[in-house]
C-alpha cells in the first residue's frame, strides 16, 4: 500500500525514512475487517485512511518536485 | 479510489492538518523561521496600529472647517452632502490659530480623546512622489505623479507601500518589521500581525505577517490541530506526522513548507488560551472594525503575559470597507464614522488598562479622499467621486494630540483650501476639488516609524523616497524618552 501511495502521489520519490515512518503508524493500526456496528471502517480502511493523510499533508507533496 | 487529479489533491491534503493554515503559502511567502526562542519580557514595547479605511474616505465631511464653512458649504450644500454647522463638534487647532473646525458628529468618542491629546489630524495627506508645490505643478508633465491616480487597488497599494513611482512586492509596515527585527530578541513570533487576511503593508523583504480572524474566533480557535485524539492509533500517526516534517531539510521548498508549518503548530501552542480584556471596553460593539480591533488588543495583552513572546515591537493591520460612498453617503459615513469612533476608543481605553496608554500608537490609512463637488444630489442619495488627498486621525497617548499636523500648501495654510478649480491658493487638480495633498505618505509614515525605533540609517531604506521631501518628522508623535533600538 505504501508504494501505491507513493507511485500515485509521490512519484515514487518518498525517502526511505519517511517510509519507515508511514509504516510506524499503520502498523500501529490493527487490519481488522469491519465489524459492525461499532467499528464501522474497520482497521484496514484506517489504515488506508491514515497513509493518505500523512502523505497529503507532508511537505514533500505539497511541493511538487 | 475515486479519480482525483493531483490538483484536487493538494487542495484537499493542505487543509486537512491545520483549520486556518494559511494555504496560500506560496514559495516567495515561505518562511524560513527558526523555532521559537527563548521568552523575554516586554521591557521597551511599543505597537503601531494602521487602520486601513477601504474604498476612499470622503474626509472633506470628516473634519470641516467652521471658520470658513461657507466655501464648504457653497460646494455640498446644495446637493445634501454638507454637514450643518451646528452639528459639527467644535476644535481649535493651535497650529490653525484664530480658526475653527469640526469634526463630523458621529465621531463624538474621538472628539473626547482630541480633547484629552490623545488624537491628531494630519492634513491632506496622500501619494506622492515628489512634492507638488501647485496646481501648475501638477499639470507640468515634467513632474512625477504617481500612477494610477483615483484608482482603488493602486492608490491603496502606493499607501502601503509608499512606493508612488513604482509597483513594489513589500510594504512600509513589512519594512519597518524588517529592520527593527532584531529588537523582538529572536522571538519568531511574526512581529507584523494583519486582522484583515494578506495585504501588502505588512509584507516585508525578510518578514512576514500572521494573519488571524477578528475577535470572532477566540484565539485558542485560530491555529487549531485537528483529527487527531488519544487513541493509539493517532498517537502514532501524530508521531510520524510529526518525525516527517523534520524530514528532507535538504531540499528548500520542503523544508520552507515544513517550517511554515511547524510556525503555524508553535504559535498553535502559544494562542493554547484565549486572552481575557478586563474591563472588556469593547462589550456592546460588534462591527467588524471593533471586532479586528479587539483582536489586536488580545494580541497586545497575550504578548504582554505569554512567557513564550514578549515582543518589543508588534505591527497591526485592520482595515474597514465601506467608504467608497458615490451614493448614500450621509447615512453610511454616520455608519462608518461612528463604528470607528467607538471601535478606536474601545481600543485606546484597553491600551490604557494594559498599561500601554503611550505604547500604542494608531492611525488612518485610506486609498484616497473623495471630490469636494457632490455626486448626484438629494440627501438620501448624493455622495462624491475618487479624489486624492485627504486628512488622517492618529490617536494614542504617544500622540501630540489636539492639533493638526501637516506641510503647507499653495494657500500657505496646512489645511487646503476649498476654493475649486483653477483660482488663487487651489489644491484642485481639476475643477472637482480634487486635493493636490500637501503631505507624502512618505513623510506620515516616517513620523510614525521614528516614534517605533527606526533608526536614521535605515529610514532611507525603509523608505526610499523621503529624501525628496523637506519634513520627514511632522511632530504629531511625542518622542521624548524614546529610545532608537541600536541592534539594527
Amino acid at each position: 500500500m505504501i508504494d501505491e501511495l507513493d507511485r500515485r502521489l509521490l512519484h515514487g520519490t518518498m525517502s526511505a525514512a519517511m517510509r519507515s515512518q508511514v509504516a510506524q503508524a499503520l502498523n500501529a493500526i490493527a487490519p481488522t475487517d469491519p465489524t459492525p456496528p461499532g467499528d464501522v471502517l474497520g482497521g484496514k480502511f484506517r489504515r488506508v485512511q491514515a497513509g493518505i493523510y500523512l502523505v497529503l499533508t507532508a511537505s514533500q507533496f505539497q511541493v511538487e518536485r | 479510489m475515486s479519480k482525483l487529479s493531483r490538483r484536487d489533491l493538494l487542495s484537499l491534503g493542505g487543509c486537512a492538518a491545520l483549520g486556518l493554515f494559511a494555504r496560500s503559502a506560496t514559495a516567495s511567502r515561505l518562511s524560513l523561521m527558526t523555532a521559537l526562542a527563548e521568552p523575554l519580557a516586554p521591557t521597551d514595547y511599543r505597537a503601531l496600529v494602521a487602520v486601513f479605511l477601504a474604498g476612499g474616505n470622503d474626509s472633506n465631511n470628516m473634519v470641516v472647517p467652521v471658520t470658513g464653512y461657507s466655501a464648504y458649504s457653497a460646494a455640498r450644500a446644495a446637493a445634501g452632502l454638507a454637514i450643518p454647522q451646528a452639528q459639527l463638534l467644535s476644535i481649535t487647532p493651535p497650529a490653525m490659530a484664530g480658526s475653527v473646525f469640526g469634526l463630523h458628529p458621529e465621531l463624538a468618542e474621538l472628539h473626547g480623546l482630541w480633547g484629552q491629546g490623545k488624537a491628531a489630524v494630519v492634513c491632506n495627506a496622500g501619494t506622492l512622489v515628489e512634492p507638488l508645490a501647485s496646481r501648475a505643478d501638477y499639470l507640468n508633465a515634467a513632474r512625477k505623479k504617481p500612477y494610477q491616480l483615483f484608482s482603488h487597488s493602486d492608490q491603496q497599494g502606493i499607501w502601503q507601500t509608499s512606493r508612488a513611482d513604482t509597483r513594489v512586492q513589500t510594504g512600509w509596515g513589512g519594512r519597518i518589521a524588517d529592520a527593527l527585527a532584531c529588537v523582538n530578541g529572536g522571538v519568531a513570533f511574526p512581529m507584523p500581525v494583519s486582522v484583515a487576511g494578506i495585504n501588502l503593508f505588512a509584507q516585508g523583504v525578510s518578514t512576514r505577517p500572521l494573519a488571524v480572524p477578528d475577535s470572532g474566533t477566540a484565539l485558542n480557535n485560530v491555529f487549531v490541530l485537528s483529527g487527531f485524539n488519544s487513541s493509539a492509533e493517532s498517537i502514532a500517526r501524530r508521531a510520524s506526522f510529526d518525525a516527517i516534517r523534520g524530514q528532507d531539510a535538504s531540499l528548500p521548498l520542503v523544508k520552507s513548507s515544513s517550517d511554515v508549518m511547524q510556525q503555524a503548530i508553535d504559535i498553535g501552542a502559544l494562542f493554547a488560551s484565549d486572552p481575557v480584556l478586563s474591563p472588556d471596553r469593547f462589550t456592546g460593539l460588534s462591527t467588524s472594525i471593533a471586532r479586528q480591533l479587539k483582536q489586536a488588543a488580545k494580541l497586545i495583552r497575550l504578548n504582554r503575559d505569554s512567557a513564550g513572546l514578549g515582543l518589543n515591537r508588534q505591527i497591526f493591520f485592520v482595515q474597514q470597507g465601506g467608504y467608497d460612498t458615490h451614493q448614500n453617503q450621509i447615512g453610511d459615513q454616520v455608519a462608518l464614522y461612528d463604528a470607528l469612533s467607538q471601535a478606536l476608543n474601545a481600543f485606546t481605553l484597553t491600551m490604557g488598562d494594559l498599561g500601554y496608554g503611550d505604547r500604542v500608537t494608531a492611525f488612518t490609512l485610506s486609498d484616497f479622499g473623495r471630490t469636494l463637488q457632490p455626486s448626484g444630489s438629494g440627501a438620501s442619495t448624493v455622495g462624491s467621486d475618487h479624489a486624492w488627498g485627504s486628512h488622517q486621525l492618529v490617536v494614542g497617548g504617544a500622540v501630540n494630540g489636539g492639533n493638526f499636523y501637516g506641510v503647507n500648501g499653495p494657500n500657505g495654510s496646512i489645511f487646503p483650501s476649498l476654493a475649486m478649480g483653477n483660482v488663487a491658493g487651489t489644491s484642485d487638480t481639476d475643477t472637482r476639488g480634487r486635493w493636490i495633498p500637501n503631505v507624502a505618505v512618505d513623510q506620515y509614515a516616517a513620523t510614525l516609524a521614528k516614534w517605533f525605533g527606526v533608526s536614521t540609517a535605515n529610514m532611507a531604506t525603509v523608505f526610499p523616497n523621503l529624501h525628496r521631501f523637506a519634513s520627514q518628522d511632522l511632530g504629531f508623535m511625542n518622542l521624548a524618552g524614546i529610545t532608537t533600538p541600536g541592534c539594527q
